[in-house]
């Protein structure tokens, strides 16, 4: 660092020494000079101009304007030199390891973070929350690619996990998780986040996705909370529901793509010939179904308005507007709070629909956290990773979040996540929910075919494609995209 | 002679400074994105890059979505001089004597200064198709179907129009405000004197005095239509369908959604050669009407 400083200092002290002792023929350069910064400047000195010609202001000039170049360029070598990082150890023996999320710190990382740091003084964690956006994971990648300090990663996407899984930016757990078996104790749900064969990530918090129910209308129409459902008896559900809400069933609009992840939750994206699925009967049942629902019926809000008049369909349920609303278990800190969100009636919970004769699709396992490559303190890591997914995890209780792991105290977090409403709940419909069998889990198809199936649909439901041209698009889109990357 | 060569590397060593900044901040990114356009670079961290000719320039040849985004981005490029014209029109005006002169200024060019993601929320509002605002004027008007603005892929894209004319025509009021100062009462007092119309005066005497303003605005509005894509990002997003996609948005998500960072400068080189021709058409193209 000191050649460095010195290295350009030198080169400074040249310049200023050319200048110095340069003859009378430098006059002429600094006459044109100070012409070239007089034009269109202020004229508050125009006969200065003249008087600088003389020999000994110049020199005064020269002097000046050197002295001030080799000190700007001083201070851009300090700078340059001055964001060494000092690492993770500090003095004192005590480990810090840096732990970046999506969760807001007060939803629950802070208090989890709080009493890891109380009970391990030795291994201090700090949290970092990051924006789980389109930028914000961009962010994160910089921040990996560029080797800032993060020890630990919270991924909130398969899709994420994979681009950082193929960047080499974290760890393969196998070395490292010793005799937690992940697959073992999340259920084969975990499989999700498993790329290469191998797990990079431990998923903690199983996300569990259902549809509310506005109890009190289904006891009028007289009808029961279903145990199991197929998307029919949705259907048939959202239309006795019409009559008495503007909307018998609503979802939000980001999860329009759901409906075919479910259609193809047996069958898969891709056959077995490596071509796209979508044009699956299933994928054409669902999509026909939703767009009578919109359309002939109803009872649905029609996509491509709900999203250009920003309709909010947690809002409209708990305002009594909306009679069904698919969502999951992260909505129930919203439902918890009936200060701020007051609502006259009681919610029952029914699981996500299935199609005739297929799977129920599993519950979403999520936050997946990882030991980004570049720690140093990959066992300290796992350590506190370890712990979080067992124990820690109960302060996320709630906001919706219940352990994924088995060892995890699911029980007493299914109770943390109705806190303060409990009474406004079927709260037996609700933990049948998280007792349902045969279920296969959905695959998350790339951001691209996911993002393409999206505008194909809003086209779709919007009535300017029908049903075949809409598969058939969808369909050439996926075959293009699996041709580009076989 | 010797002396002369002497003084010339004086002058580079003077602009060294700003020619290092310009080579890493301005010309490497740039020829880095040209060499980037044949590479098959995916991923964060672009592990397994390779060279893959023209496959990225073929690709596109057969991109849907890529040729929607470019027409789509000529489209919207009508709010340009849109906001222009008005944004004289309302220049004139202000520049007479009115009532609150000041005030109204400041009026005009709030909406610049503004986030597009706040006016983004507002003119959804406005653009409801059932009670927004608009439609329901339209409808008090007697229209039976007006459009549905936002939410139908027909009329998305004008919905969008309108919205970036308005923001940036308080920026165009601006500049052409301090430019009508330059503008020499006398001939325009002359030219009331041989019987000339305001808005006789307004075309023939105001407009060619301000036209190279007019060129300027024009040059920087459609370089920013080609840019910024905040608005219709916060807005639509896009959608529906693809019908709000215009080309940097494009990039935008090709690269750091999809992480195809090679796809995405073939597509960034090729609305650079766009810009550049527009640009250089519209710079012959001012001869015939821009008076120095």
């Amino acid at each position: 660092m000191y050649f460095q400083i010195f290295g350009v200092y030198f080169f400074f002290f040249v310049l200023e020494k050319l200048f110095l002792l340069s003859s009378r023929k430098d006059l002429y350069f600094f006459t044109r000079f100070e012409k070239l910064f007089r034009v269109g400047g202020s004229a508050l000195n125009s006969g200065g101009y003249r008087k600088i010609t003389k020999k000994g202001d110049v020199h005064m000039l020269s002097m000046k304007k050197t002295g001030f170049v080799s000190v700007l360029g001083m201070s851009l070598v300090l700078t340059a030199c001055g964001g060494d990082d000092t690492g993770g150890d500090n003095d004192d023996g005590v480990t810090t390891l840096h732990f970046w999320g999506g969760v807001p710190a007060e939803n629950g990382p802070q208090e989890v973070v709080d009493e890891w740091n109380e009970n391990n003084p030795d291994v201090q964690v700090e949290y970092s929350r990051y924006v789980n956006d389109d930028e914000g994971n961009m962010r994160v990648n910089t921040a990996l690619q560029t080797g800032e300090s993060i020890d630990i990663l919270k991924s909130h996407s398969p899709n994420h996990l994979e681009q950082r899984v193929d960047s080499d930016f974290l760890l393969d757990l196998a070395d490292y998780a010793g005799e937690f078996d992940i697959e073992g104790s999340v259920g084969p749900a975990a499989e999700r986040w498993k790329m290469n064969d191998t797990y990079y990530a431990v998923p903690t918090n199983t996300n569990a996705l259902f549809i509310m129910l506005n109890e009190d209308a289904l006891e009028e129409n007289g009808l029961e909370v279903p145990e199991t459902w197929t998307w029919e008896e949705v259907a048939e559900y959202a239309n006795e529901l019409g009559s008495d809400f503007p909307y018998g069933y609503a979802i939000d609009h980001d999860t329009i793509h759901g409906i075919i992840q479910n259609a193809l939750i047996d069958d898969g994206f891709v056959d077995e010939n490596g071509e796209s699925n979508l044009d699956h009967p299933n994928v054409r049942e669902g999509l026909a179904l939703y767009y009578d629902m919109m359309h002939e019926d109803g009872v649905m809000p029609v996509l491509s308005e709900q999203v250009a008049t920003n309709m909010q369909p947690e809002q409209m349920f708990i305002d009594g507007e909306v009679g069904m609303y698919q969502a999951g278990a992260w909505r129930l800190r919203m439902l918890n709070d009936l200060d701020e969100y007051p609502r006259d009636f009681n919610v029952a919970f029914a699981p996500y629909p299935h199609f005739e004769g297929q799977s129920m699709p599993a519950h979403h396992v999520e936050d997946a956290m990882s030991i980004v490559a570049e720690t140093d303190h990959p066992e300290e890591a796992w350590e506190f990773i370890e712990w979080y997914a067992n124990e820690g995890m109960i302060h996320l209780a709630p906001g919706g979040r219940v352990p994924a792991s088995e060892d995890g105290p699911a029980e007493e977090a299914r109770e943390l996540i109705v806190e303060g409403a409990e009474d406004t709940y079927n709260l037996d419909s609700l933990n049948s929910v998280y007792e349902i069998e045969n279920t296969e889990m959905i695959v998350d198809p790339p951001y691209q075919v996911l993002d393409n199936i999206t505008q194909e649909l809003e086209m779709f439901f919007l009535g300017n494609n029908d049903l075949d041209t809409t598969i058939e698009r969808m369909v050439n889109f996926h075959n293009d995209y699996l041709e580009r990357n076989r | 002679m010797k002396w002369m060569k002497r003084q010339q590397m004086i002058g580079y060593l003077f602009i060294l400074p700003s020619i290092i900044g310009v080579s890493i901040f301005f010309l490497f990114p740039l020829l880095f994105s040209l060499v980037l356009s044949f590479t098959n670079w995916s991923g964060p961290s672009g592990r397994g890059t390779e060279f893959i000719g023209m496959e990225n320039f073929q690709r596109i040849l057969g991109d849907e979505v890529f040729r929607q985004a470019f027409f789509n981005n000529f489209l919207y490029l009508i709010h340009v001089p849109i906001a222009v014209f008005l944004g004289f029109l309302v220049a004139v005006f202000l520049n007479r004597s009115v009532y609150m002169k000041n005030a109204l200024r400041a009026v005009f060019f709030l909406p610049y200064l503004i986030s597009p993601i706040a006016i983004g929320f507002v003119w959804m509002l406005l653009f409801h198709p059932s009670e927004g605002p608009i439609n329901v004027m339209l409808m008090s008007l007697g229209v039976d179907n007006p459009p549905g603005w936002l939410s139908s892929t027909g009329s998305s894209m004008y919905a969008i129009i309108i919205m970036s004319a308005w923001q940036i025509m308080g920026f165009n009021i601006i500049i052409y405000l301090a430019a009508l100062q330059g503008v020499p009462r006398e001939l325009e007092e002359a030219c009331s004197m041989d019987g000339a119309k305001k808005w006789q005066i307004t075309r023939y005497v105001t407009f060619p005095f301000v036209s190279p303003i007019t060129l300027f605005l024009l040059i920087i509005g459609v370089a920013n239509a080609f840019k910024n894509f905040g608005l219709i990002q916060a807005v639509t997003g896009g959608g529906p369908g693809n019908s709000t996609t215009i080309l940097p948005l494009y990039v935008y998500q090709t690269a750091f959604r999809y992480y195809e960072l090679g796809y995405a400068s073939t597509i960034a080189i090729i609305l650079f050669l766009v810009i550049f021709a527009i640009t250089l058409l519209q710079w012959l193209g001012q001869k015939k009407w821009v008076h120095y």
